[in-house]
């Protein structure tokens, strides 16, 4: 497959003030393939958005480089800049100007004008659902009309490749869906590449064709859904909460002695909330609840709840980090 | 071509705002006006020396009273002798009847102060005067008028005159009689030549009004249009260290340099859009300036390219200290505050609100004055509106100016970063 974005070594170290010296992103290497959805998951303060801004020219990488279309970001930076289109996380807009007057300037900055510029802000319009309100100021508008003035902008040069930043962050349940729908509008019918980042899992997992998941600025898985997946592992983990009173060392005994389950295992817990969580690992989890249930009745073990998790991004960061996604 | 887009978008934003007006024309002209007003000489420069209108009611029309009355005239400067020194002009207000005036009008004329005063030679002057009695002649004026001691010495110098005439006219007349057959002919030649004798004696006392000498340095509105124009100038050019830190906020700026803009072509266009809005400042404050002017008889000079050189110095100036302060503050609260600070700091100590050439001003604040780019500003202004100067007189001034921008510039371009 053809890469469109070439990423190696990419490295960010910051000085504070007081001297010390953060490293945000860790010597990121990574290839983004022309027409897929490629999305960087992780959580906040992971590194994301700065591997983001330096893939884009915003800011200098202190080693490494990226190359977009073949054009190197920090040796050619307007060739490589030409073929993004850029939607930051915030609403990047001239609030006291209209709509089409901000589609009108960010065009021109990306070398468009006349009726040339004029033709493609109507198509823009078109395509954010907003021609009938391009007149009035952005300062009216709702925060999901923002979103989809701040997406348009990044759409007016047709780029190659389009990069989201947590584009859907603070807005309602229904524009969240209408950029999700977007995002997927756009690398079907326009054939974009688009490279997104959030820290919502379902959203990787619906939009992405593959997926990094970085962590202290750094990639430490990296692959298509399904193969993500499998790293995950193919058992659905089965969640029991029995009272701390009667847990007992001899339960994870039993457990692991029911048809179907693998293993078993006390769960670490930070909290003393008079609660022992007992994993379960089975091939078909649901298959094997009634006779876990069966088991631990038989013991004298009152099971409070159980929560059946299926293998998804969040399990597969939470076994590479020992910690959750939204942590 | 991106810069002057970037320039057109910051104006364009600048104007989105309706209350630019507010500090762009409304309260620089009210402050215009009051400092001007403050600054004294009755808002202007230098006005032209008084002439005062006298009537002259002639009643008798004879050889004499027609030589006392060019005896009047031409006399004193400052003094109008109607009708007969009348001009296109009509200095006399005579309107559209020059040729006489009556002794009614005469006395209408002196009611209404449109004449300083008034004098009717009655008729039987010119008989009377030969036949050695006495010869009348009625001088009104209005008490109040400081200029009426002028005018008495005129008529009295006139009558002085006159009365030459006639002792040379009755000594002819004697020495016709008795040793030349009464020969008129002598007589009319002997009074013709004492007229033109006492034309130019005896002596008389000529008042000169001295005029009045133009200060060598601004007064009045010719102070206050470039003192508070430039301060607003000041104002309007530093806020964009604030528009800066917003467009960091709003990640404007974040995302135009994401755009295949260069440093240069965004540093060139915010530098445009601020130096472009201190210019429109000039306009609005020199039009006011011009409109107020021309009620009250200011002028700013006859040079307006030397006046144009030093906004466009001062402009360049303060633009690129505003791109300097922009990589100082951090917020916007920070910019608006130092702006305020700044501009009210430097404004006085440079001369913007009085001229720093007034007597009262002590030496060290004109020393102090240098480090404030309004001392150079209004060096400028100085030069070309009341030292008549023209453009020799701002290229000192200018050459300061462009020089500290040209420092701020450097300066703002090695420290300027899109993300702080």
């Amino acid at each position: 497959m053809e890469s469109i974005v070439r990423v190696s070594g990419l490295t960010k170290t910051y000085t504070r003030q007081d001297g010390s010296v953060v490293q945000a992103v860790r010597g990121i290497d990574l290839d983004i393939y022309r027409g897929e959805v490629f999305s960087l998951l992780g959580p906040n303060g992971a590194g994301k958005s700065t591997t983001i801004s330096m893939i884009s020219g915003l800011i200098p990488p202190t080693a490494g480089d990226a190359e977009i279309g073949g054009h190197s970001i920090t040796r050619e930076p307007l060739q490589a800049k030409a073929l993004i289109g850029v939607v930051p996380q915030e609403v990047a807009l001239y609030p006291m100007l209209s709509a089409r007057r901000n589609l009108d300037f960010f065009g021109r900055m990306y070398g468009l004008s006349g009726a040339e510029l004029s033709k493609r802000i109507d198509e823009v319009l078109d395509v954010i659902d907003l021609k009938d309100r391009q007149n009035d100021k952005v300062e009216t508008f709702s925060g999901g009309m923002k979103r989809r003035v701040n997406i348009g902008v990044g759409l007016l040069h047709r780029p190659q490749l389009i990069y989201m930043d947590e584009p859907t962050v603070g807005v309602d349940p229904q524009s969240r869906r209408r950029i999700l729908d977007t995002v997927l509008r756009l690398r079907g019918e326009y054939g974009m590449t688009v490279l997104y980042t959030t820290h919502l899992m379902e959203e990787a997992q619906e939009l992405s064709d593959r997926v990094a998941i970085i962590d202290n600025g750094a990639i430490i898985a990296l692959g298509t859904l399904m193969e993500l997946m499998s790293q995950a592992g193919e058992e659905d983990i089965l969640v029991l909460t029995v009272a701390k009173e009667r847990a007992n060392d001899s339960i994870v005994g039993v457990l692991q002695a029911v048809e179907g389950v693998s293993r078993a295992q006390i769960e670490p817990s930070d909290t003393d909330n008079g609660e022992v969580k007992y994993a379960v690992y089975a091939r078909l989890g649901r298959r094997a609840l009634p006779g876990v249930l069966t088991a631990m009745n038989a013991a004298g073990v009152d099971v409070m709840s159980v929560n059946v998790r299926e293998p998804d991004l969040e399990t597969l960061f939470l076994a590479l980090t020992g910690r959750a996604l939204r942590e | 071509m991106k810069a002057l887009y970037i320039a057109l978008n910051d104006i364009r934003i600048a104007f989105s705002d309706r209350s630019i007006w507010i500090n762009l024309l409304v309260i620089p002209a009210a402050l215009i006006f009051v400092i001007g007003l403050a600054n004294g000489q009755s808002l202007g420069g230098p006005s032209a020396a008084p002439r005062y209108p006298v009537d002259v009611v002639d009643q008798d029309q004879s050889p004499l009273s027609a030589a006392f009355v060019n005896a009047l005239v031409g006399q004193q400067p400052s003094l109008v002798i109607c009708p007969q020194e009348n001009d296109a002009e009509d200095v006399c207000a005579l309107g559209s009847d020059p040729g006489v005036i009556s002794a009614e009008d005469a006395q209408s004329r002196l009611d209404q102060s449109r004449t300083l005063a008034y004098l009717v030679i009655d008729a039987g002057f010119g008989e009377a005067l030969r036949a050695n009695q006495a010869a009348h002649i009625t001088y009104r004026s209005g008490e109040s008028m400081t200029a009426e001691s002028i005018a008495q010495q005129a008529v009295g110098t006139a009558a002085q005159r006159v009365e030459g005439i006639v002792s040379a006219e009755q000594l002819a007349r004697r020495i016709a009689d008795d040793v030349l057959d009464g020969d008129d002919a002598f007589v009319d030649s002997m009074r013709a030549n004492a007229a033109e004798l006492w034309s130019q004696s005896p002596v008389t006392i000529h008042e000169e009004v001295a005029p009045v000498e133009k200060p060598d340095f601004l007064v009045g509105l010719q102070q206050s249009v470039p003192g508070i124009g430039s301060m607003y100038v000041m104002f309007l050019i530093l806020a964009g260290a604030s528009t800066l830190v917003q467009e960091r906020r709003l990640w404007t700026l974040q995302r135009l340099s994401a755009a295949p803009v260069t440093k240069a072509d965004i540093i060139l266009g915010k530098l445009l859009a601020r130096f472009a809005l201190g210019m429109i400042q000039y306009g609005v404050a020199f039009a006011v300036g011009l409109t107020y002017g021309r009620f009250l008889n200011v002028s700013f000079g006859d040079n307006p390219v030397a006046l144009l050189i030093v906004m466009v110095a001062f402009s360049l100036c303060v633009s690129t200290f505003t791109l300097f302060m922009a990589t100082l503050v951090k917020t916007e609260d920070q910019a608006s505050s130092l702006v305020v600070l700044v501009t009210l700091a430097l404004a006085p100590i440079g001369g913007a609100w009085w001229s720093l050439d007034l007597e009262f001003i002590p030496e060290f604040m004109r020393t102090l004055s240098m480090i404030s780019p309004f001392k150079w500003v209004i060096d400028g202004f100085r030069n070309v509106i009341a030292l008549d100067q023209g453009i020799a007189g701002v290229v000192g001034p200018s050459a300061v100016l462009l020089g500290i921008g040209a420092v701020f510039f450097v300066l703002a371009v090695r420290r300027f970063r899109v993300i702080e």
